[in-house]
């Protein structure tokens, strides 16, 4: 049987993307602003979403890693606001679920409120901080900070990785860098902080040039 | 590029990109989100591009590496059946159908370099170059996805 060209090119050609996902983001990019806005959210839920997963804590049978896959993504026609779910798996035996997110730009300049729902079901609200001016050193590469959540112990900061995608990082706070508003503040109280991250790589965070 | 020749090229190559990212990590609802993040990339790329043979190489390169980031991620993790895919496009005939569930079942080392020469009609030493392989790499992936697809498709008209 040799290969069937003409068949394989039949069968593919019906594979087609949503008209809807292609004009979507057409529609992203024909307001800059709204272009902006579109990533800043989407990093936004990008951190959030992690944010919370690391929180549900990870099972040592998949090696402390979680596993997420994205059920369903829905923006606004003007990229303020976004819903996200997610299933997500830590290995346990009923460990996991489906989490959802729902993040707007607040009021205030630089902020992004998340809602979204823990293992339990309790409604969690965090507040996301992208106004900030910091430099990350992680594990050697200079990175900067596009945005970070405040939470106890630990900072969650959303970077712009390889070819410029959001990546994170959990950054383990030392004690006497904990409770502070914001990473603005925290860094100008102390100039820089310096510790481990979640997976045992040293860091160091200090106020952007 | 302006909004009005990025809407252009987007509508004119979505279904391309989609179809790269669909061979590579086997998930429709993943594959959009990646068409919709590699065009997004196609706007804020500074690349004076040449015409749109360029713009289809640039983002069919583009779709390659994203997708092979998205499968090494450790935070995502394909899970949908193999069945579940075959309801998502419209394979009217029964051949098509059997093809394309074949086609999936390849390893992914063998699909993008499968659709990249059998759909888009690149020559070998296009498809290493977009892949980042050697040409006889190439040369030996497509030999052994004809292979198995013959393997495959011929077991299943004997068992039919």
């Amino acid at each position: 049987m040799e290969f069937d060209r003409e068949l394989y090119q039949r069968t593919f050609s019906r594979l087609k993307a949503s008209p809807e996902k292609i004009q979507e983001v057409i529609h992203m990019t024909e307001n800059r602003k709204i272009k902006k806005t579109a990533r800043r959210a989407l990093a936004a839920v990008a951190v959030t979403a992690l944010a919370a997963l690391t929180a549900m804590g990870a099972n040592a049978a998949t090696g402390g890693q979680l596993f997420a896959r994205m059920v369903s993504f829905t923006q606004s026609a003007d990229g303020r606001t976004a819903e996200m779910v997610f299933e997500v798996d830590n290995g346990a035996q009923g460990g996991g679920g489906e989490m959802s997110f729902h993040i707007y730009e607040s009021g205030e300049e630089g902020k992004a409120v998340v809602n979204y729902q823990d293992e339990k079901g309790r409604p969690l609200q965090a507040e996301l901080d992208m106004d900030v001016d910091a430099e990350l050193s992680l594990d050697g590469r200079q990175l900067q900070v596009n945005g970070v959540i405040l939470e106890g112990d630990r900072a969650v900061v959303q970077y712009a990785g390889e070819d410029g995608e959001a990546a994170v990082a959990v950054l383990m706070l030392p004690e006497d860098c904990q409770g502070f508003e914001s990473l603005n503040a925290l860094l100008q109280a102390k100039g820089k902080v310096s510790g481990a991250t979640q997976d045992g790589g040293a860091y160091e965070l200090t106020a952007g040039k | 590029m302006t909004p009005e020749e990025f809407s252009h090229y987007a509508r004119q190559f979505g279904d391309t990109v989609y179809r790269v990212a669909l061979n590579a990590c086997k998930s429709p609802a993943d594959a959009e989100d990646l068409t919709q993040t590699v065009l997004l990339k196609l706007y804020q790329d500074k690349t004076d591009f040449e015409g749109p043979e360029h713009v289809r190489r640039w983002l069919i390169r583009v779709a390659v590496n994203q997708s092979r980031k998205l499968i090494r991620s450790p935070w995502f993790r394909r899970r949908a059946p193999l069945e579940a895919w075959s309801g998502t496009a419209e394979l009217p005939a029964p051949e098509e159908s059997r093809l394309f569930l074949a086609v999936m079942a390849l390893p992914e080392k063998y699909r993008v370099p499968l659709y990249l020469y059998y759909y888009e009609d690149y020559p070998v030493r296009e498809v290493a170059a977009l892949c980042g392989l050697k040409e006889s790499t190439v040369q030996t992936r497509l030999q052994r996805a004809r292979e198995k697809l013959k393997q495959t498709l011929t077991t299943q008209e004997e068992d039919s």
